[in-house]
């Protein structure tokens, strides 16, 4: 039982201190007066006979340290007494910790931010969902062989139907409905799901119920709605009351029957929606109409499974891989992707669909780059805070020499200042937290070119705080190490003997911290100049050639009021639309086109197929736009002419090409008046059902200024009069700037709050400019990282000249007294800075540039070493070492010099 | 203080202590004064290491202590040997043997 004896005692040792430490010393008393007795009978003196005592005891305070090291509950005891202690040293030098606290807050905040944004993206919390890790995601294949496409209707009730590896199939899609007066555009976000979804899910929405099966059978499903709990919560104050309600969404009664447990997000969890609704209610809900739900070629559907007890992912696919096979053998060309392949279904587990394996790269690489460069903004804090650590333990090498001398080991004074590093790193870490709260709520709401609010979830939970925290212990260890190794060892004499400053004499030694800061200047001019070059390839890719000038011009899409229009009439609803606006003041001209050519989520909206004389045929962009547009957009003919009134219904079918589409398509001839025949029409990778047609070239577009690297794809102009028009986006130039046509827009063509629109009224450049939405996203996270380095190089120059300062406050002190003018002693001063400063430079240039030079691609046509970035960033960086010289030095020119040396 | 002799003593005054203390229970000065006639002043103890000594013997479970009172009617912790510290006597003084007749034999040979 020598253990249980052993835990005992430890035990004690630990949480009765206090009477262990009375027995001992009462041992002590003991030991000491039987000993003092000894020498008495011996025949010395009392005063003698204690001293001798004494002696043979060998020092009493060495004892009990030593005693209380035996007693085996030695470091937790020393954890906590060094956190006392540390807790009461830090108070004392508030500014020295809220630099330091504040240096980590922010490399970590900036760190943490990356991480969270990252992990709400690939791991957000599936929620109230039983077993996440039977679910499974069903893709069909789109247009041009991408694997992870949607599913129609159709195909989803046939597989739901054939399907024996999946316990339950469930169909969802995102959509928008109004709430209450459609004109007052008060929109909820929904997701439509089939009668089983949460079945599937295995949740069942409480208070309340959710969707009975007679409530959801497509085509007799009745209006119901189970609300989201954050819905609920907002709308309706959290009111059970509300069960049984009736809300008027797109103009329908819909009751309120349940509301989803809380943390339920719609599309892979990753969406808050505000509730669900069945699909397959009479008149359709949103997107979902009789129409389009009965067509095969509507894939607008994700398909949500659960996979059969004992099934596997591989049983799955295996499964899905033979149905998809005879789906194509029933439907034939509806089965094939558009380059006559047949369309194969995927099946992924529900974590890995999130993500889809062909945007992961993408993503992580974008994510991992991002977290490196707040890795680098966390290193320069790690670097200020061991800087600000080293100083102290400068300062404090009398006290470390006395606690030397009083027996306390080497390893002991490394804990005890460890300690503080880790107080200090766990402070940052919370205050990093707190502003990782904040930025992330303010990256919540993503800025897309739509006027949905799609809303995700960045939300701090444990993997985020455990990442937290594990950066701010990593970050204490970093900081703190270095200094704790050599604040440990003081030099006893000197030490003792007060003489803390003068031990380099030699003025600016290279010693460890002078390293620190050149290398954190270094990592600085690496942040600062990036952040330049990514800002300053912003700022050219704003003014880069899409290949039409869209300043002053505001567009937007407004749907048919009804489905299934003519194509005369529909030609009509816009023509009429376009009509209505072209009588209005503000308004100069007005164009119609099939897509806006620009629209960063309009590139695959208008495709078609064409063959050239010789070879294979190709896909290639097109776009159906009336007289004026090309005036409009300044996109100039070299040779022929523009697209006419003339150019009508009935007329010969014309065209206006670009020079690629001559290269391509008609080699060896100048383009005009070549024929080409277009042999198939897609939309949105639904392909048009429409006769091949013979075109004539009229006119051929010169050329376009293309970014390094981008070459300029075959491109073609029919008339809007002449095609079938799918849809006509309004394009309007004014007499102002485009803000100001915004307002006409919503009021000349109002749009009910039930239909959604791709493009809201908006300034048609406003919209390229998402063309660099992660370009931008990624520059502004540099510029960010830029200013955090700014600011943390500037406390770290500041913190070592202003030490430098402290160190030579003697010497500068007889050097004014000798008769040195001021400028001279400040010069000196901030000389000494500049030439730390000016190693990192170097330092931070040797690595930016040859990393410039293999980005450059990524660079949008900004030149490696732009002045501008390059000049810039050394001049603020410079301008910063400046400052951080001269406050130090005035303080210095400041104090009387001899009243420094009579203080000595 | 110089290292070398504590260090030299680490290792044999655990031994001792548990000599002294097979004899029978004794306190902290006890136990020195006992040591001291026993090495016939061979060892110096430093008084100051003896007591981490207890402690660290008392962990491993070789002693065990409790407050009594001396011939004198003063308060004192006495330390007595448990069956482990006895088995560990034992043991330690295998050791001891061993290693002095190994130093013995080194010391014959050289001689």
């Amino acid at each position: 039982m020598t253990w249980v004896r052993s835990i005992m005692e430890r035990y004690r040792a630990l949480f009765r201190k206090g009477k262990l430490d009375a027995e001992m010393d009462e041992e002590l008393r003991f030991h000491l007066e039987q000993e003092t007795e000894k020498n008495l009978k011996g025949g010395m003196t009392p005063e003698e006979a204690h001293r001798q005592a004494m002696v043979a005891f060998g020092g009493v305070d060495r004892f009990k340290e030593q005693t209380r090291e035996e007693r085996g509950a030695r470091p937790l005891e020393d954890l906590i007494r060094d956190l006392r202690v540390g807790t009461r040293t830090l108070f004392k030098v508030p500014l020295v910790v809220v630099v330091t606290v504040a240096s980590l807050a922010l490399g970590i905040a900036t760190s943490a931010t990356v991480f969270a944004v990252a992990n709400g993206f690939l791991f957000s919390d599936p929620g109230p969902v039983r077993d996440p890790g039977t679910l499974v995601v069903v893709h069909t294949s789109e247009d041009r062989g991408r694997l992870y496409g949607e599913t129609s209707f159709l195909d989803y009730q046939d597989l739901t139907e054939w399907t024996e590896t999946l316990d339950g199939l469930a169909a969802h899609r995102v959509g928008v409905l109004s709430l209450g007066d459609p004109t007052e555009r008060d929109r909820l976000i929904v997701e439509l799901v089939t009668g089983n979804f949460f079945d599937v899910l295995g949740i069942s929405p409480a208070p309340g119920r959710g969707f009975l099966p007679e409530e959801t059978v497509p085509g007799r499903a009745e209006r119901v709605i189970v609300l989201s709990h954050r819905s609920w919560m907002e709308r309706f104050g959290g009111d059970t009351g509300v069960l049984g309600q009736v809300l008027q969404l797109d103009g329908n009664p819909f009751t309120v029957i349940g509301v989803a447990p809380e943390g339920l997000k719609a599309r892979f969890f990753q969406m808050d929606v505000e509730g669900w609704v069945p699909l397959g209610i009479p008149g359709g809900t949103y997107r979902a109409t009789p129409a389009r739900m009965a067509n095969r070629r509507e894939r607008q559907f994700i398909l949500l499974g659960r996979l059969a007890r004992g099934r596997t992912l591989e049983e799955a696919q295996a499964e899905f891989s033979l149905l998809a096979g005879r789906l194509r053998e029933e439907h034939g060309e509806i089965w094939e992707d558009g380059n006559d392949r047949p369309r194969v279904i995927t099946v992924l587990s529900e974590s890995e669909a999130r993500i889809p394996p062909d945007g992961r790269i993408a993503l992580l690489g974008t994510a991992g780059f991002l977290l490196a460069c707040a890795f680098l903004v966390l290193l320069l804090a790690c670097s200020n805070v061991a800087s600000l650590l080293l100083a102290r333990a400068h300062r404090r090498s009398r006290e470390m020499a006395i606690r030397t001398s009083l027996g306390a080991g080497r390893g002991h004074l490394v804990r005890m200042l460890l300690t503080e590093s880790l107080l200090l790193a766990m402070a940052g870490g919370g205050l990093g937290l707190y502003l990782t709260h904040f930025a992330t709520g303010f990256l919540k709401v993503l800025p897309l070119p739509i006027d949905v609010p799609l809303r995700f979830d960045f939300s701090l939970d444990g993997r985020v705080v455990l990442f937290t925290l594990l950066l701010s212990l990593g970050a204490s260890i970093l900081a703190g190490i270095g200094p704790a190794l050599q604040g440990s060892k003081p030099n006893l004499t000197p030490a003792l003997k007060g003489d803390t400053g003068r031990n380099d004499r030699r003025g600016w030694r290279i010693s460890l911290r002078t390293l620190l800061v050149a290398g954190q200047v270094a990592t600085a001019t690496f942040l600062i100049v990036g952040a330049g070059l990514a800002m300053r390839s912003l700022q050219a890719s704003s003014s880069f050639d899409v290949g039409l000038d869209a300043t002053g011009v505001a567009i937007m899409w407004k749907e048919p009021p009804e489905e299934g229009l003519e194509a005369d009439d529909l030609r009509e609803y816009y023509l009429g639309l376009a009509e209505t606006l072209t009588g209005r003041p503000e308004v100069e001209t007005v164009a119609l086109a099939r897509v806006a050519e620009a629209h960063p989520l309009m590139d695959d909206f208008a495709t078609a197929r064409v063959r050239p004389a010789e070879g294979e045929p190709s896909r290639i962009r097109f776009n159906a736009v009336t007289p004026g547009y090309m005036e409009m957009l300044d996109i100039q003919v070299a040779r022929g002419r523009t697209l006419l009134p003339t150019d009508g219904p009935g007329g010969t079918l014309v065209a206006v090409v670009n020079q690629p589409f001559v290269d391509r398509f008609l080699p060896g001839t100048q383009g005009l008046g070549q024929r080409f025949t277009v042999t198939g029409w897609w939309d949105a990778e639904s392909p048009e059902t429409r006769e091949p047609a013979s075109y004539e070239v009229v006119g051929v577009v010169g050329p376009r200024n293309t970014a390094p690297g981008e070459a300029e794809a075959p491109f073609f102009w029919t008339s809007f009069l002449q095609e079938p028009p799918v849809r006509g986006i309004l394009h309007v130039r004014g007499r102002g700037n485009a803000e100001s046509l915004v307002p006409v827009l919503r009021r000349e063509i109002p749009v009910p709050a039930n239909e959604f629109t791709l493009i809201d009224p908006s300034p048609y450049v406003d919209l390229i400019n998402y063309r660099f939405l992660g370009h931008r996203i990624t520059s502004r996270a540099l510029a960010f990282a830029g200013a955090f380095a700014l600011f943390l190089a500037f406390i770290g120059v500041y913190g070592i000249v202003s030490f430098a300062v402290s160190q030579r406050f003697r010497e500068m002190a007889i050097r004014q007294a000798m008769g040195a003018r001021r400028e001279q002693v400040m010069g000196s001063v901030i000389w000494g800075g500049l030439r730390t400063t000016a190693v990192g430079l170097i330092l931070g240039l040797a690595i930016v540039v040859p990393l410039a030079f293999l980005a450059r691609s990524a660079l949008l046509g900004v030149a490696p070493l732009d002045p501008a970035a390059v000049g810039g960033g050394l001049a603020v960086l410079v301008l910063a070492a400046v400052l951080a010289g001269a406050i130090p030095a005035r303080r210095l020119l400041a104090a009387e010099p001899m009243e420094v040396l009579r203080d000595e | 203080m110089p290292k070398s002799r504590s260090e030299l003593l680490q290792g044999t005054l655990e031994l001792l202590i548990l000599k002294v203390l097979s004899l029978e229970p004794m306190h902290g000065w006890g136990i020195s004064e006992r040591i001291q006639l026993l090495s016939e002043e061979v060892f110096l103890v430093n008084q100051g290491s003896l007591y981490p000594a207890l402690q660290r013997m008392k962990r491993k479970g070789w002693i065990t202590s409790e407050w009594r009172v001396t011939e004198n009617n003063r308060r004192a912790r006495y330390y007595a040997l448990t069956s482990a510290g006895n088995r560990q006597l034992g043991e330690e003084r295998d050791a001891w043997a061993r290693s002095s007749t190994a130093v013995d034999k080194i010391l014959q040979a050289a001689f």
